[in-house]
Formats: structure tokens, sequence, C-alpha cells
């Protein structure tokens, strides 16, 4: 039929592969699948703490993109739109954890001692980082992710994971600063 | 229904063959437009379900099938011929539908 | 479980900011948060206590390198992940509803009263899509059937987005894509084709690496 696109699908802008997949384009929408989905994934790794269940939220966050696509007024703004997507999903899987656990959230774990050896083990600043994340009680981990690697606000943040604002804040207060001492041992 | 799926198996043998058709769809998650997974029969998945929806209530019998068309054919025209298809084969068989519906989802 | 007091890490022994407590000290009565809010705000305007308080630099520091980290941290993880086959992407693909986006059911004509032809919408307009795709140096965009495509017979309005490559005349390829799809629903549907409106949206050049 007709010839191949002059432009191929896989260069094409995310606002063109949105508008077509709405419309029900498979093609452009396996252009987007392939484009933000190593990115979901790691965001999705990032909020639930380990990739154990990334892959499905992943699925489920594109099953909902497909459906949802003809919403999207702007489709300039789908990559943003998909984060959200994929991070409001990994949250759900976390409070899906709460209800099954039976941790009080504000308890904090206190967290591994550094002593110099320790520092000299780590490679690199970037690992440093994603060390300290894990050693972060869970709570503050999950504010801190949410907040500074998802772009949620802090109202979002209390929405989602059901606590007041306030205490929002001060989660995300302990966790810079836990970070901050963290990095700052390992210059 | 025994009857039924033979008569189903029939026809989405019949229906392949028509000229311009690529694909047969699965009737249930198209023609009843459930959030189904697409049954590729030309790609051999899911072969237990029901391409072509046939159901015999006492008023007649009736044909539900979802086809991709080539797109080298006219889509009306190939989903005219299916159409025809089917009827003559029932036809043969001393046998009409109350209702034969062809609904083209995929055209080249 | 009750936290205890962290030692004095090697930072503080040369009198930086001590993180053990609570709140650092060394930040002069300011807290960390002032501090990240500070830095939020591009140090606008400026806060003098904070500017002058060596604790507090030293602190805006370590809160600046700490963003720097976190703003490629997804990047990172991305790069880090192992390589993986096809398969993940197919699995996706295969869960989608392809109903999901099939629009209206367009009828199409047959004597028989027992028949009931229709091709979908979706159909037509992946349909409409091929047919600019194939015109030189476009790529289709959004497109719209309006009026009552359900009834035979009733005048419809095709409505598209396209958008052209740098270099190509807009007039021609508005009309080429026009004739196109005009081309196509007539091969394919019985619609009743009143308008084919073509607005060319965009315009953008080639990515680097060339054309096909």
């Amino acid at each position: 039929m007709a010839e191949h696109p002059v432009v191929s699908l896989d260069e094409a802008e995310d606002a063109t592969l949105a508008d077509r997949a709405a419309d029900g384009d498979m093609r452009s929408f396996e252009v987007l699948v392939r484009r933000y989905g190593p990115l979901m994934r790691a965001t999705a790794t990032r909020i639930l703490g380990g990739s154990a269940e990334s892959d499905d939220v992943v699925q489920d966050a594109f099953v909902v993109a497909w459906q949802q696509l003809d919403r999207l007024d702007d489709g300039a703004a789908v990559r943003g739109w998909i984060m959200r997507i994929v991070s409001n999903k990994s949250v759900d899987r976390l409070r899906a954890r709460r209800e099954h656990a039976d941790i009080d959230d504000h308890d904090p774990v206190a967290p591994v001692e550094h002593s110099p050896d320790r520092v000299a083990e780590t490679r690199s600043q970037e690992e440093a980082l994603s060390s300290a994340l894990s050693e972060l009680p869970e709570p503050q981990r999950q504010c801190w992710v949410l907040k500074e690697i998802a772009g949620y606000s802090y109202e979002e943040i209390a929405e989602q994971l059901d606590l007041p604002t306030s205490t929002v804040r001060g989660l995300l207060a302990r966790a810079r600063k836990a970070l901050t001492r963290e990095m700052e041992a390992w210059r | 229904m025994p009857g039924t799926d033979a008569l189903s198996a029939d026809l989405t043998t019949l229906v392949r063959s028509v000229p311009g058709v690529t694909t047969v769809y699965d009737a249930g998650s198209s023609i009843g437009r459930a959030l189904g997974k697409v049954a590729d029969l030309v790609s051999g998945r899911r072969g237990d379900t029901a391409p072509i929806l046939v159901k015999d209530p006492s008023a007649g019998i009736t044909v539900s099938v979802s086809i991709g068309v080539a797109d080298a054919a006219s889509a009306a025209e190939v989903c005219r011929r299916v159409h025809d298809a089917i009827a003559e084969h029932l036809a043969a068989r001393g046998e009409a539908a109350s209702e034969i519906a062809v609904q083209v989802s995929s055209i080249g | 479980m009750k936290r205890s007091k962290k030692p004095i890490t090697p930072a503080s022994a040369t009198g930086a900011a001590d993180y053990s407590g609570d709140e650092p000290e060394g930040l002069d009565g300011h807290t960390i948060e002032e501090l990240n809010d500070y830095l939020d705000d591009d140090r606008t305007p400026a806060r003098e206590s904070i500017d002058n308080s060596p604790g507090c630099q030293i602190a805006l520091a370590a809160l600046e390198r700490l963003r720097g980290l976190t703003l490629t941290l997804l990047d990172r993880d991305v790069l880090a992940e192992p390589a993986r086959d096809d398969t993940w992407v197919s699995s996706i693909l295969e869960n989608l509803g392809r109903e999901v986006h099939a629009g209206r059911d367009i009828p199409i004509r047959h004597d028989d009263t027992a028949a009931r032809l229709t091709i979908t919408e979706g159909a037509v307009r992946g349909l409409i899509r091929s047919a600019g795709d194939g015109v030189h140096g476009v790529v289709m965009g959004r497109c719209r059937l309006g009026g009552d495509v359900t009834e035979l017979g009733e005048p419809v309005t095709v409505n598209v987005d396209a958008a052209v490559i740098w270099g190509h005349p807009l007039p021609d390829a508005a009309d080429r894509v026009r004739r196109a799809v005009q081309a196509e629903l007539r091969r394919h549907t019985e619609l009743n084709l009143a308008a084919i409106d073509v607005t060319i949206h965009d315009v953008h050049a080639p990515r680097a690496g060339g054309t096909r």
C-alpha cells in the first residue's frame, strides 16, 4: 500500500506518536513502549524499593495508557503523563503491601553505621546515593523518591500514602538529612 | 453446543479462504466490544476461543465474525464476499441465518 | 526502637556541619529544610544570615551535590539495566485490548436484510493514516470523522493533522494528503465524504542520521 513514511516512526516526536496511538495506531504505541519502557521500569523500581514487581507495574501502566490516551489533550506531554501513571501504579502496590503487613510506619528503623572502611568499598558517589537510599527507613525512602524522583507535590504524596502533609514534610526533612550525611561521609 | 462449534470451525476455514481476508479475529472480543485479547487465528494463537460466533436460538442462526482485510482489495467488497460465502454455505446445508454480521477491524 | 546518637563523621571533625542530632549543628540556627527551600528558590531573595554562615554554605554545597546526583539517578538506572530481548515489548502489546479504539461501526450496504456489515472507525482511521503517510515527507497525526458515520449516506467530514518535513512545499503536501485520503476512502468504504480538511500542524527537521 502506502510507501514507508520518509520519517521513520522510531524518530517521530512524542506528540505525533501519542496522537496516532490515541487513534488506535499500535505501531506508534509500540514506539512509545520502547522509548519509555526502560525509564518507567527504573521509576517503578525506585518507588517500590526493588524490581520484583516492576515489570507487572509497567505492564499495568501501559494498559491504562492505551485505554486513556485519547483523553490526553496535549500529546507532547505524554512522557510526564505516562510517568505519573506508572508512579501511581507503583504506589498502589506499596499500599497493598502495607495492608498485608502489620508495620507501624512511623517507627524509624535505625540505619546501619558507616565506618571509614565501608567508605573504601563504595566505587562511586552514584552508588553511594543508591546505597544510602536503600538504607533509609521505608517511609522516608518512599517520600523522598516520590518527591525527588517522581515529582509529586507534598500534598500529592500525603494523599497517595494516606498521611498528613506535616508528616510528609517531616519525613522528607529527615530523609534529606540522612542522605546528605551519608553522601558527605563518602566524599 | 457441539453443532454450533463444528459450524463455527467450518465457517472459520471458509472465511479465511475468501480472497482479501488476512485475519479472522476472535468475535467474542470484537463484536461484543469487550476488552479482550486479539485472537489471531492466522498466527495460531489462542486456538481455544470461538473465532466465529454462532448462536442458534429458536429465532434462527446468527453469525458474527470480525476480519482484517488486505489493502489491495476493497474492504467493502471483501466484507460483502465474506457475508455471501457464509450465506451460501448455510444455504447448501439447508439453513438460513437470521443475521450475519461481518465487521472489518483492520485494513492493510 | 530508639535512634542512637551517631559518632562524629570525619567531615564534621573538620568543623563542618554535624548531622548527628535531630537538626545539624553549625547551621547558625537554620535547618536543613530551610536551606533546601532556599535552594528551591534559587537563593532569591538573598538571605544574609544564610549567606554569611560558613556552616550553612557547606551544608548548601552538600545539598547541591545531592541534587546533582539525584537528577541523573533514573538515567543511570536505565543505563545500568541488563540487556533484554524483545519479549517484554510483545507481552505488553499482547495485553492491550484491540477494541479500545475501534470507535463506531460504519455500515456497508447489502441487499440481504439479514446482513449486518460494518467497518470500524478505527480501521478507517488506520486507512487514512496509511494514505497520508504514503505522501513523501508526511507523518500523519490525529484523525477525526465528523458527522453520523453510523448512518448510511449521511455526510461525513474528515479532519486530519499532519506533520511535514521542512523543505517540502506546504500547500502541495496538504493537497497530496487530501487526494490520497479521498482515494483510499472511496476504494474501501461507502462513506459520503462531504469534506476532507488537512491541517499541517507541525514542520520539523529530519533527525540527524538522515531519512530512510
